[in-house]
């Protein structure tokens, strides 16, 4: 797989922790070239499995071969399991709660009828990126979910295969002046 | 909870600032294994095609 990635993009998540959504978590469980390369641009950092990702890696997952090398590939130590006591998960619900008022508020505002917001598990990704607003990063491959109103895109990875398919990864922050804005817009509304 | 902060959640930072729960490692051999089970997982997918196509 041919990989291009953005420039000072590994200057850019240096001490941060990086949490992987699921779609990039699979890539790098189906190409060693695009591991390798992580490896490389990762040294120093944490490569983080959330909780909710892990379950979505494994889910449906039914022949026992094929579900062995999945658990064993997730269990390997160059990924680290986040954090995930009684404390943390009622931040993270509260983040997840005050992220999705947010999301519909600002649909509203531009008029945009989409009435499906994120999944659940993009949902915790985002409440991680406020619970560690200034330590942390994800990689994912669709960043619709994560609205550009509150996430910065810090850098990419492009990858193409062998038959010429592109897909992007990008690699988002929080940024908590634009939160801050949005949170505090929602709160004038609210009683 | 109260009700309040039921009816009103606000935004939670981690004070601790430590997202990681356990240990954390780049060491040659892990990198290896893990290697390893990407290849497997290739020759699994391949060999699920393979077997699929005669059908």
């Amino acid at each position: 797989m041919a990989t291009q990635v953005s420039e000072n993009l590994k200057v850019k998540v240096v001490g941060k922790y990086i949490f992987l959504d699921n779609d990039f978590l699979n890539a790098l469980f189906d190409d060693e070239d695009l591991f390798k390369l992580s490896i490389k641009l990762f040294p120093v950092n944490h490569m983080m499995i959330e909780p909710f990702v892990r379950i979505e890696f494994l889910r449906d997952t039914f022949r026992p071969e094929q579900y062995n090398l999945k658990a064993d590939f997730i269990q390997k130590k160059v990924f680290c399991e986040a954090t995930n006591h009684q404390e943390i998960f009622l931040g993270l619900q509260d983040n997840m709660l005050v992220l999705s008022k947010i999301y519909r508020h600002q649909k509203q505002a531009k008029r945009i009828s989409d009435k499906c917001g994120p999944s659940i598990v993009d949902l915790v990704l985002a409440a991680r990126l406020v619970y560690y607003s200034d330590s942390s990063v994800l990689i994912t491959g669709n960043k619709k979910d994560f609205p550009a109103r509150i996430f910065d895109c810090v850098g990419s990875i492009v990858c193409e295969d062998e038959l010429g398919v592109t897909k992007v990864f990008y690699v988002l922050e929080l940024n908590i002046k634009k939160f801050t804005e949005c949170h505090e817009q929602l709160s004038r509304i609210e009683i | 909870m109260t009700s309040d902060e039921i009816k009103n959640p606000k935004p939670k930072f981690s004070e601790k600032r430590s997202a990681s729960s356990g240990k954390f490692s780049y060491d040659k051999k892990i990198i290896d294994e893990t290697l390893d089970i990407i290849r497997k997982n290739r020759e699994l997918k391949e060999k699920s095609i393979n077997g699929d196509s005669g059908k």
